[in-house]
């Protein structure tokens, strides 16, 4: 005697199709949303760099024209203009106020005279009145 | 079974029509979100300019000479501020609407921040002539008058584009040597015409599209080739020794009359220039303005019969041609009346002895002397020896223009009687200032010849060195011997006893030469009677070179100042004295200086500070 199978009862076309239709078109419709969410994310970093960009260019041609002004004022012609503006005699170091040695310690020639003349006029210590003497 | 086979009717047309919803679907939003993306005038191609590298000085980054700076320029549109007032829209959040005389006063006032010549009356003018909707007003990079007139509810009608402009540091200063760039930005003299290639780098380019805002869509980029700046030019040129020779050749033009003048620092070892001056001189910013006689640079392109400052050259041939007939004790008749020689421009005002030793005539000038040494040496030795101090040809340095000079070739055209003994003391041929102190440079340098340079290196975009130049020989012009017994014999040129005592320096032995020559009238049709072009050469510190200076005034006038020692010595002695101070250059006879709490340059200093304070 055959068994008593249960059948299962089938679906009927129109109803699978339309099921499988829905699913499918759910799963489309879900990734064109993540597709436009993922676009307009990427166009609003986009337009963030792109405004981040603008800042740092206004920002270095900012920094640009200030340093520029600095550097304006700090030539030797304005410098000579600003000295005799306020009457004041100032004046670069003289050749012997500077000390100028080689890598091995050893003074250039030019320090040599000076230390020769500082010699013949029996001054052995260096004393500062506006010249090393 | 049956149904499994025909599976593909059902898949194929869900597979396309989900193509089809995709792309629609985006389509459909995307055109939503970007309204007329796709219209074709949205594309745009857009050119970026690169930023012009900048000019240094020999002090590096923080001492530019010559940079490009940002700034904008405003333009004037009359109907567009019309428009502005009738519409009310020029107001600030509870003031009242701003008037049209109010939106004017401020326009005139952020103007004057920049020193321009447009009034509030003028500016009026300006708004009643509606005919012209662009009308310049500034070029400023102002960011206080930005901010102003950016400021749409304060002011209206005024335009602002973005502009880049190149910004000479110390204004007319260097103008021969930085040279100027013209409207469309390109060099057209100096360093900037010279290197205008490597200055200007390469453009970029973006090609993409603008949404109905006229914003760009950055997704929507096609090209993007960032610009390349251009690279940056390191001079040899020290900013403080400029200074002080441009100063000092104005207040010498300006002291003793003279039209135009020159004058050069050198390094007396490798033949870099320090300080390179001449004039007149011209506003590098307007230079369309520039007349053709401000435009020479008259230190590399003008050529000159030297005069008497050739005598050196004259006395180097001979005594390293043949140092066994001639030394600085070798004497001369100084007899003008010489049956065996050319007669020859007199030593006028001079009483000599009946004989000059060669090292007198180089101390007093003598044109007799001098002359009969060149006549004993003959054409061939003198030319050659010119061209061995590099006369006739460019010395090479790295500014356009640069001329020849005028040295005619024996071997080519017979040289008659006249000429070389001429040539000798510095007539019939013609120099440059460039090629006179490259002369003396070698002499300096005990005979070794350098060639000039003003470039010392290039830096590229991206901060690497890309050119790096090294001092180059030239060849050897005299004997290391002949150039220290020349420097010796120039020695009293800067004493009591010379031609020069107003350019001696105390503390300091200077090797110098003056001259004193005659202008030629133009066509070969002689010289002048009664104007000189005054110069003086000078090395220092004689015992251990330095520095070689050339200072030369040309007057159009008759003058006292004319002779080289009265004009041209004092301008040389204003200018070593500034450079041996700012270039730390030790004394070579400290004992001059001991009973001396002050040198020279400091009461020249002092002195300018006390006249200014008193005028």
């Amino acid at each position: 005697m055959r068994k008593n199978r249960k059948i299962p009862k089938r679906m009927s076309v129109l109803t699978r199709t339309t099921a499988r239709f829905g699913a499918i078109i759910g799963i489309l419709f879900v990734m064109v949303i993540i597709n436009i969410l993922a676009t307009s994310s990427c166009q609003q970093i986009l337009k963030s760099i792109g405004q981040r960009e603008r800042e740092l260019a206004k920002l270095e041609d900012s920094l640009n024209r200030e340093e520029t002004r600095w550097e304006t004022m700090k030539t030797p012609e304005k410098i000579d203009s600003a000295l005799l503006r306020h009457g004041l005699a100032m004046r670069p170091p003289r050749a012997e106020q500077n000390v100028s040695m080689k890598a091995d310690g050893t003074p250039y020639l030019g320090q040599h005279s000076v230390a020769q003349a500082r010699k013949r006029s029996g001054l052995k210590t260096a004393k500062y009145n506006g010249r090393i003497r | 079974m049956a149904m499994r086979g025909e599976n593909w009717r059902f898949w194929l047309p869900v597979f396309l029509l989900a193509i089809l919803f995709f792309y629609s679907g985006q389509k459909l939003v995307r055109s939503h979100v970007d309204s007329d993306v796709t219209a074709p005038n949205y594309y745009f191609d857009e050119e970026i300019p690169a930023r012009r590298g900048s000019i240094y000085s020999a002090y590096g980054v923080n001492y530019p000479l010559v940079k490009s700076v940002p700034c904008w320029e405003y333009h004037f549109d009359p109907v567009a501020l019309t428009n502005a007032i009738a519409a009310r829209t020029v107001r600030r959040k509870g003031e009242p609407v701003r008037t049209r005389d109010a939106v004017l006063k401020t326009i005139a006032d952020a103007l004057k921040a920049e020193k321009s010549a447009i009034t509030f009356e003028r500016i009026k003018k300006m708004a009643d002539n509606v005919s012209n909707r662009y009308q310049f007003l500034a070029l400023s990079s102002d960011p206080d008058m930005h901010r102003t007139l950016a400021d749409s509810s304060l002011v209206a009608g005024v335009a602002i584009r973005d502009r880049q402009v190149r910004q000479y540091l110390n204004g007319r200063s260097l103008s021969h040597v930085l040279g100027s760039l013209n409207a469309e930005m390109v060099g057209s003299a100096g360093i900037e015409l010279k290197y205008n290639k490597l200055l200007s780098g390469t453009s970029g380019t973006v090609r993409g599209m603008r949404d109905a805002f006229r914003r760009e869509l950055y997704d929507k980029r096609i090209i993007s080739i960032d610009p390349k700046p251009g690279s940056d030019i390191y001079l040899t040129i020290e900013p403080n020794v400029q200074f002080w020779t441009e100063n000092a050749l104005k207040a010498g033009l300006r002291e003793y009359g003279a039209a135009t003048g020159w004058a050069i620092v050198m390094d007396a070892e490798t033949g870099a220039i320090y300080a390179m001056a001449s004039y007149p001189d011209f506003d590098p910013v307007n230079y369309g303005k520039t007349t053709d006689a401000q435009k020479m640079n008259r230190a590399i392109a003008f050529n000159y019969e030297p005069g008497s400052v050739m005598k050196v050259i004259t006395a180097a041939a001979a005594i390293d041609s043949n140092p066994k007939r001639f030394g600085p004790g070798t004497r001369y008749n100084t007899s003008r009346q010489d049956p065996a020689y050319y007669k020859l421009p007199g030593d006028a005002g001079h009483l000599w002895e009946p004989t000059m030793t060669l090292k007198d005539a180089i101390v007093h000038s003598s044109n007799i002397v001098m002359g009969k040494v060149a006549y004993d040496l003959g054409p061939f030795t003198v030319y050659k020896y010119m061209q061995r101090f590099g006369f006739g040809e460019k010395t090479g340095i790295e500014l356009p223009g640069e001329q020849f000079g005028i040295l005619p070739n024996p071997h080519k055209r017979m040289w008659d009687k006249a000429s070389w003994s001429r040539a000798g003391i510095g007539q019939f041929v013609a120099v440059t200032a460039i090629q006179l102190i490259s002369a003396y440079q070698s002499i300096a340098n005990n005979g070794m010849r350098m060639k000039p340079y003003i470039v010392d290196r290039i830096v590229g975009p991206d901060g690497e060195e890309t050119y790096k130049r090294n001092p180059e020989k030239a060849g050897m012009t005299v004997s290391a011997e002949t150039a220290r017994t020349l420097r010796n014999m120039m020695l009293d040129v800067a004493s009591p006893a010379g031609t020069a005592r107003r350019a001696a320096i105390r503390g300091y032995s200077i090797a110098g030469k003056t001259g004193t020559a005659q202008k030629q009238i133009p066509g070969g049709k002689g010289y002048y009677n009664g104007l000189y072009r005054a110069s003086f050469c000078g090395i220092v510190p004689a015992s251990d070179p330095k520095l070689v200076i050339l200072t030369t005034l040309d007057f159009e006038e008759r003058t006292k100042f004319h002779q080289g020692g009265n004009s041209a010595g004092p301008v040389f002695k204003r200018i070593a004295l500034a450079a041996i101070r700012y270039l730390g250059i030790q004394p070579d006879k400290p004992e001059e200086l001991e009973d001396q709490d002050e040198d020279e340059f400091d009461k020249m200093l002092e002195e300018r500070t006390r006249m200014h304070a008193g005028g």
